[in-house]
């Protein structure tokens, strides 16, 4: 009986330990869940205006440093789990190559920018259909998820369809908590790393 | 003789303590292209703004200094002088305003242009920045530097630094105007630089109520006139108004390139601590959010309200918002960027719930959307 007691004892203080922050509950963890869909959405959505040739150059390069804030120090480089990062990256696939390109952030934005087709048309799954996994914890008050859509990309030249592909992406996603002086616990959202699960022709 | 003596030290006193508005202004009124309707701009400036300016301050004890070059007086290097050799104590209050040719030097990252001030040698011009700074650098308690000239993009190179008639009289405005005209020079300290076009943008003329004159200096004195008879004169939504006035107004052009939005920098404080009610800051801040969240909007015309609701918050500013049973963090200029690039996944309204200032800047703002 001593020992049986020992052990549960011990594995609480392991427990405690181990995770020493914050328990996320069930209603915390959905409501962040929701935020999140929102931070993606607004992701999702700047890439197809900054595709968007009827848009002014000087506009879409606006949205692009607006799009650029989203993320972890804002594409720049950072401290991943405590792996150095140049900057947060996204992963481009085509139908007509195997493996995926990895390419800063920043320089995959200036890419749909400035695409080659006379005309690009970029949807994505619409925010509250975006797919969110439950937090886990990584260090003292930070935690990751992630989250999946599907983009839907349409390349034209001169009014007619050249390409089209559907690619299943997702993102991991930085959820920072910060205690403020009455002792509420402040959440900051911050996108990190995309990643191209599967392409398929249109 | 100890009277005397007594006497001349009280006098000496209170000419040494004496509060003065010190203006200076530089008006190409002689130029081929724009001394027309630079004359009719510098009699609308004086006649409209710092005629009635320096009447209702003389009541508060402020003596006016005014140094108005124009015609001949006016060159770059009359206004070195003026500037370098001004002399202004820290309770002071200093205005600069130019009107003539200006241009933006090629690689130049300041916002602000370069005076031309009746010089066709881009070597002479001197930049408005230059100004601001040498000005600046008096410490007087309320600085306002403005330059009224064209920022496009010319052969002028990238710079740092470059008669007197004493002209004022009475003009009638009524108690309400006289209390507004004085807080808006009174109840700040700091500085203020502003110029009537963004880089690579030029000024334009029109016909305007006052006559043919500048577009700029016209809504400058029509929102001083407008905001002093409606006793709500405040540096803020005063430039705010400019800028969003002139824009206004030539946002329908067809080439971008003559479109015309005037560009301000601040840094001032309200000295004002008898006023703690913040409506006027919900009232903007909700009108301007209600631009900033319209889709039907240009982007253009949104990422003009980005602008004037930046203007209003300090640069660290944090913007709270509550969703349900969490609250995140954004900084302001984030969220708002965020807002005015949106079309989509873009709150209905976002209703606000609560704001914390320093001095006049919003520090903390608290609000909750609606999706």
């Amino acid at each position: 009986m001593k020992k049986i007691i020992s052990l549960i004892l011990f594995t609480f203080i392991i427990n405690v330990s181990i995770n020493g922050q914050k328990q996320i509950d069930s209603t915390f963890n959905e409501a962040i869940k929701k935020r999140v869909q929102i931070e993606v959405g607004h992701l999702t959505e700047k890439i197809s205006q900054m595709a968007d040739k009827n848009t002014p150059i000087n506009i879409r390069k606006r949205i692009k440093t607006e799009a650029l804030k989203l993320f972890v120090e804002e594409g720049k480089a950072y401290y991943d789990e405590d792996v150095y990062k140049e900057g947060v990256t996204m992963e481009t696939t085509s139908l007509y190559r195997k493996k995926p390109i990895s390419r800063l952030m920043r320089d995959y934005f200036d890419g749909v920018i400035n695409y080659k087709y006379s005309t690009v048309v970029i949807s994505s799954t619409k925010y509250i259909y975006i797919e969110v996994s439950d937090l886990k914890a990584v260090e003292k008050n930070h935690y990751v998820c992630t989250a999946c859509w599907e983009q839907e990309f349409r390349g034209y030249i001169d009014g007619k369809p050249v390409y089209g592909d559907l690619t299943r992406k997702n993102v991991k996603v930085h959820i920072y908590m910060i205690k403020t002086s009455t002792g509420k616990d402040n959440i900051i959202i911050k996108l990190g790393d995309v990643k191209a699960v599967e392409t398929k022709k249109l | 003789m100890r009277r005397f003596i007594s006497l001349s030290l009280l006098f000496i006193t209170l000419s040494i303590n004496a509060q003065v508005i010190h203006w200076i202004t530089f008006i190409d009124t002689t130029d081929p292209e724009v001394g027309e309707c630079d004359r009719t701009g510098r009699s609308v400036l004086y006649g409209h703004f710092i005629n009635i300016a320096n009447d209702v301050l003389e009541k508060r004890g402020f003596k006016p200094h005014v140094q108005d070059y124009h015609g001949s007086h006016m060159t770059p290097n009359s206004c070195k002088t003026a500037v370098e050799e001004l002399q202004c104590n820290s309770d002071d209050i200093v205005v600069f305003y130019y009107i003539g040719h200006g241009t933006h030097g090629l690689g130049d990252r300041d916002s602000f242009p370069q005076m031309a001030l009746g010089s066709t040698d881009e070597k002479m011009f001197i930049p408005l920045r230059w100004v601001h700074n040498q000005l600046k650098a008096k410490n007087p308690a309320l600085l306002v530097t403005i330059g009224m000239c064209c920022n496009s993009f010319d052969r002028a190179s990238a710079k740092e630094g470059p008669l007197f008639n004493i002209d004022y009289g009475n003009g009638y405005y009524t108690e309400t105007e006289k209390k507004a005209i004085q807080e808006l020079f009174l109840n700040y300290r700091g500085d203020i630089i502003m110029t009537s076009a963004r880089p690579g943008q030029k000024s334009y003329a029109c016909s305007t109520q006052f006559g043919f004159m500048d577009l700029f200096t016209a809504v400058l004195v029509h929102n001083f006139e407008i905001g002093a008879a409606e006793g709500k004169l405040d540096w803020l939504s005063f430039l705010s108004n400019i800028q969003y006035g002139v824009h206004e107004i030539r946002k329908n052009e067809k080439n971008k390139k003559k479109q015309q939005t005037p560009y301000f920098e601040h840094n001032i404080i309200s000295t004002d601590t008898t006023n703690t009610s913040y409506s006027s800051d919900y009232k903007l801040l909700q009108e301007s959010l209600a631009n900033l969240l319209n889709i039907q909007l240009p982007y253009e015309n949104r990422l003009l309200q980005y602008d004037n609701i930046l203007a209003m918050f300090s640069p660290n500013a944090v913007v709270h918002v509550l969703d349900g049973i969490i609250e995140l963090d954004y900084e302001a200029s984030e969220y708002f960027g965020n807002l005015a690039t949106s079309n989509i996944n873009i709150p209905q309204k976002v209703n606000l719930k609560s704001i914390k200032k320093s001095g006049i800047l919003i520090t903390e703002l608290t609000v909750e959307e609606v999706y």
